[in-house]
């Protein structure tokens, strides 16, 4: 398969100020070292707790920030290297879609000028075909045209996120990083939201990276999944893989909090672990391991060396000494 | 939203009578042919120090001219003063903290230090500095004020875009590659126009009583210009005898100074109720 984006030990260090003065060499490690692929029309779920840096790494692919170190190849070019034309011309082909459709989209703005500004910037439409453009993609995410000059504030969320939807489709993108796109939704509509995803993807031939921290939706949408704790990768694979035998432990946990009505052959309910203490701080991430702290199997290994990202049989990859 | 704007601002008995202060002077000075009885440069030398009369209602002047039709004219200068000088500060405010806000960084620490000698100077003594060494015409009494009076703008409006910049409909904007400057007139800035347009109507009160300070002093707008700083101060001689040539013009300006301050009030209140301080109920 011909890989979309590349990822290459991407780490986004941000300095830690305190108060007027930047102290040296303490980093919020946001993202750190993180490596992998998407490959061409898939769907690929990034999955972590609050905190462990997914939506930064979203930013980080969107170049809304730039990397602190390592490279972000698009279609094969790096995206450090380009100028600002060049740049201007990417963000075509790589659009984004938010989490909170209440602060994604300017108050101020029509959803005409709203959907339709980019279209105008990269001369994709001009003033006279503008709406006719913008109605298109309105009725495609199932809106029409009288929404054409209503106000943000006139609609509800599932609405609000159909026409953030229609924005990021207005440029006829190639990869879209959807920043947890229905977290905020109720789930009658997420739902929704969902279906619409999948069926532009089809009719697009788009590529997603799905960020969420909803497993749910991620096994309902994703082909395959990356797992996050603490700025890395701890487990990446085939969305079946992992959702039947989690590796990692922290996947194992993750997966094990999913409520589900599944009874094993006992009749007894899965086995809840439940991992001890709070995700330690970004700024002084633990020694070794990231995990050892919580680790429900940690031993004297993990407490000193870092184990690296590898690959454990049938293409799954784990970061963990002892799998 | 808007409604509930209008609904506040109309709820708000002190914010509507400053409404009506701004409004009536702004009628004042736009008819004010038609409603001063006098030329404003007309002697009468038989009723020079006149008291108010049904001939000159706030009485007339040591020259014998008529002090409302001085007065009526006067607030023609006073709305020019304050609308120009604002003016001046909203552009300069505006573009500065708009830059120091959105770039942040090195730009951001050279503009605002800039800002914070700026304020350092006590700015009605750089005023009458200024003035002294130009000539004290309306044009540079205007500028004058303007160019000393916009760094409150400028931290405000930096502290709106810092927020404001951070916000996701922002981030989509970069994201579909809109550029820097477009994304702050066309994004941003509408978005912070609420506390600017309070900052400037307050403002707009604070030029007036620098004009009319500057006129007092005799280094504002000169005669035979009618300003009611320059009607005040030649009241004053005479204040014993004539106390209508300084009474009426001080009072024209405290209403005018506090209906502008009222106005600006009311709209920042009916803006965000939460901003208002003490929820008490005026």
């Amino acid at each position: 398969m011909e890989k979309l984006l590349e990822l290459n030990s991407i780490k986004k260090y941000y300095p830690v100020v305190q108060g007027f003065v930047k102290k040296k060499n303490i980093f919020l490690k946001a993202v750190d070292g993180v490596t992998f692929s998407i490959f061409r029309g898939e769907t690929l779920g990034l999955v972590g707790e609050s905190g462990c840096g997914k939506s930064t790494l979203g930013r980080v692919i969107l170049r809304l920030e730039k990397p602190t170190s390592g490279t972000v190849l698009f279609d094969g070019k790096d995206m450090a290297g380009l100028s600002s034309k060049e740049l201007k011309k990417l963000r075509l082909k790589l659009q984004i879609i938010f989490q909170d459709p209440y602060a994604s989209l300017n108050p101020r703005k029509n959803v005409a000028s709203i959907i339709g500004e980019g279209m105008l910037i990269h001369g994709l439409a001009t003033r006279s075909d503008l709406r006719k453009k913008v109605n298109m993609y309105l009725e495609l995410v199932g809106l029409d045209k009288e929404h054409l000059d209503r106000y943000p504030h006139e609609f509800s969320g599932g609405q609000r996120q159909r026409i953030g939807i229609a924005r990021a489709l207005a440029l006829g993108p190639e990869l879209i990083v959807a920043d947890e796109p229905v977290s905020s939704l109720d789930v009658s509509i997420q739902s929704q939201i969902l279906n619409l995803m999948m069926d532009l993807k089809d009719n697009f031939n788009l590529t997603y990276l799905f960020i969420s921290h909803d497993l749910s939706v991620v096994k309902y949408i994703c082909d395959r999944v990356c797992v996050m704790y603490l700025g890395k990768i701890v487990e990446l694979s085939q969305k079946e893989v992992m959702y039947d035998n989690p590796l990692h432990p922290y996947t194992a946990a993750l997966f094990s909090a999913v409520p589900t009505v599944d009874v094993d052959k006992r009749g007894l309910k899965r086995k809840r672990i439940i991992l001890s203490g709070d995700i330690p701080s970004p700024v002084f991430p633990p020694s070794g391991c990231n995990f050892h702290t919580r680790c429900p199997e940690v031993r004297e290994l993990c407490k000193n060396e870092d184990p690296p990202l590898e690959e454990k049989g049938g293409g799954r990859l784990c970061a963990c000494h002892f799998r | 939203m808007k409604s509930d704007f209008l609904r506040r601002f109309l709820k708000n008995r002190l914010a509507l009578s400053g409404l009506i202060i701004v409004l009536f002077f702004f009628l004042v000075s736009f008819f004010a042919p038609l409603i001063s009885p006098h030329d404003p440069a007309e002697i009468d030398r038989d009723n020079i120090l006149s008291s108010p009369s049904w001939e000159y209602v706030f009485g007339t002047d040591k020259t014998g001219r008529d002090v409302f039709s001085r007065m009526v004219y006067g607030s023609r200068i006073s709305l020019k003063v304050g609308f120009v000088a604002v003016g001046i500060s909203l552009i300069i405010g505006i573009f500065i903290g708009a830059v120091a806000g959105y770039y942040g960084g090195i730009a951001d620490a050279i503009v605002m230090r800039f800002v914070d000698v700026m304020l350092c100077f006590p700015a009605f003594f750089l005023i009458l500095a200024v003035i002294a060494i130009l000539e004290p015409s309306i044009w540079n009494i205007m500028i004058v004020i303007g160019i000393t009076g916009w760094m409150g703008i400028a931290r405000l409006v930096r502290a709106e875009f810092l927020t404001l910049k951070e916000r996701d409909f922002v981030l989509a904007a970069k994201a579909q590659g809109v550029g820097g400057m477009r994304i702050i007139f066309r994004h941003i800035l509408p978005n912070a126009m609420g506390p600017i347009l309070v900052a400037a109507t307050l403002g707009v009160a604070g030029a007036i009583l620098t004009e009319s300070a500057l006129s007092f002093l005799g280094i504002g707008i000169q005669p035979p210009t009618p300003s009611w700083g320059n009607i005040l101060t030649e009241g004053k001689d005479t204040i014993d005898i004539a106390p209508w040539l300084s009474l009426y013009p001080g009072l024209a300006i405290l209403v005018t100074v506090l209906g502008y301050n009222l106005l600006g009030e009311g709209i920042r209140d009916a803006m965000d109720p939460r901003l208002r301080e003490g929820g008490a109920e005026k």
